[in-house]
């Protein structure tokens, strides 16, 4: 279990992070810089 | 840390203050100021909650856990896992349904009137300016360990970078940041894990060189040495001030139960992450200060320019926790104490002036803070105490069942406040027992209690009085 989860959860986290990057900045683009 | 470093650093402390300070252009009332204006998707809830609740105890105060304890700690704050998850199954969304709360206080004053709100607004700030508190002392020392600034200007300037936002833009501004600090974090420390577990040789190389009880969860807790921490990290933080704003900012009541449930479920594998990178780093970077050991891992693995993008992040994600408790305290100051009781006319205006002056208030108490707590979980764990036995079980309640009586919520409060103080306080935690415990089972005897004596009655005073009835 230590094994899978070492390995997959780091994964995990790196997608998490790349998928907030596309919706998260596209949501500060809109509301802070484009004002809408 | 070298040049490339330094300036890595600097460039990221110079996009998170471009995001804080642009995000000033949504500012335009309370609403903005306090919930983001009911704006905030359910992808940038998960981020904002998740970058609020990682700061400096879910970060090296759990990694310090692994480093002298092994997997264990995982189970135990675990429970805040389960907590979150099932505060976005069932009260999240509840909570968003108020469409004109910014606050707990305001909640709490819709159905138990106006003392109810107020006593939630005080207990609110109390517990916002401790955390702020004991964030701002751990950002000092980061910052002193591995940039060699003086721990008191290290506190004095992450503290004023955070004010600095967190006054100009409100809500948006933390929202806006956290969306940054999320991002770095959740990609670079996992890295961190992975490459240190590389050099280690592998769970094949690293089982050997780690005692045996490391991977054995429950080799060194009690029943009654498990059960206080568990229910500390179960009900302690639980739907504490900026955690429920979340609630408030998210654009409707699906987004924020996905951004909470999200939330929830990733906390664990955070918690995971830093637990293992604890363990990791005993046999590579031996001997030093548990709660040192994550620096020294990102200092150890990952290359120079990185460092300090990494390293900034981190006092980052530390002053993001900070952001929120202040914008919280500053908000609840706001909606529970200065507009209802001085002044109800207030102008837009003039409530972003008192958002704003009471987040400057609330910074420099946060550092009078950092300086009296010893210890980074102990002092969270210190402040859960005054949180969980007054607010959680009555708001819960009023959120998912709307019959109870008016009287409850005050009664509850008081008692479930003066049973933990005294327990903590004045007995010193009987027979091992956390205060939370018998503060929780107080509470409730006063809630019901006053329920069955008082739900028949039809004249209700004016400061129990709901103002969902005026």
């Amino acid at each position: 279990m230590f094994t899978f989860a070492v390995y997959v959860f780091p994964i995990v986290s790196i997608i998490a992070g790349v998928y907030v990057i596309i919706r998260g900045f596209t949501f500060f683009y809109r509301t802070s810089l484009a004002g809408e | 840390m070298i040049g490339i470093d330094w300036v890595m650093m600097i460039l990221y402390f110079v996009i998170l203050i471009f995001m804080g300070i642009a995000a000033v252009r949504s500012l335009k009332s309370m609403d903005d100021f306090a919930i983001a204006g009911h704006k905030v998707p359910a992808s940038v809830v998960f981020a904002t909650l998740s970058a609020s609740f990682i700061g400096a105890g879910y970060t090296m105060g759990t990694a310090a856990k692994g480093y002298s304890g092994g997997i264990g700690f995982l189970f135990i704050i675990g429970a805040f896992s389960i907590q979150t998850t099932l505060v976005g199954i069932f009260i999240a969304p509840k909570l968003r349904e108020y469409e004109n709360a910014y606050t707990i206080g305001d909640i709490m004053g819709y159905h138990f009137g106006p003392l109810a709100r107020l006593l939630t607004g005080i207990i609110a700030i109390i517990f916002c300016a401790g955390i702020v508190g004991v964030v701002a002392r751990a950002s000092g020392f980061v910052l002193q360990s591995v940039a060699g600034i003086p721990f008191v200007y290290g506190v004095i300037l992450s503290a004023g970078i955070v004010v600095l936002y967190a006054a100009v833009g409100g809500m948006w501004s933390v929202v806006q940041t956290d969306i940054l600090q999320f991002v770095v974090i959740v990609i670079a420390v996992p890295l961190v894990l992975l490459l240190g577990l590389s050099d280690v040789g592998g769970v094949g190389g690293l089982v050997e060189k780690i005692p045996g009880e490391f991977l054995r969860p429950f080799h060194k807790f009690s029943f009654v040495a498990f059960i206080g921490p568990f229910l500390g990290f179960l009900l302690g933080e639980t739907l504490v001030p900026p955690y429920a704003q979340r609630a408030f900012v998210s654009t409707d009541v699906k987004g924020a139960r996905a951004g909470f449930i999200a939330s929830g479920i990733y906390s664990f594998i955070w918690f995971f992450i830093v637990i293992a990178i604890g363990i990791v780093a005993y046999p590579l970077v031996p001997n030093v200060d548990p709660d040192a050991a994550m620096v020294e891992m990102v200092l150890k693995f990952l290359p120079h320019g990185m460092i300090g993008f990494v390293i900034a992040s981190i006092v980052c994600v530390i002053m993001s926790t900070q952001d929120s408790f202040l914008n919280s305290g500053a908000t609840h100051f706001f909606r529970d104490v200065y507009k209802p009781f001085f002044h109800p006319a207030v102008s837009d205006r003039g409530a972003i002036m008192v958002g704003r002056l009471f987040t400057i208030i609330m910074g420099v108490l946060g550092i009078v803070f950092a300086i009296s707590i010893p210890s980074l979980i102990d002092g969270l764990l210190y402040i859960y105490a005054l949180w969980a036995p007054t607010i959680i079980l009555p708001l819960v309640i009023v959120a998912l069942w709307k019959k109870a009586s008016p009287y409850c919520g005050v009664y509850a409060i008081v008692f479930g406040g003066l049973v933990t103080a005294l327990w903590i306080w004045v007995f010193k935690n009987p027979w091992g027992i956390d205060g939370l415990i018998p503060g929780i089972i107080a509470n409730q005897i006063a809630f019901w209690v006053v329920h069955y004596l008082t739900k028949d009655w039809k004249e209700i005073s004016r400061v129990f009085a709901p103002e969902s009835s005026s």
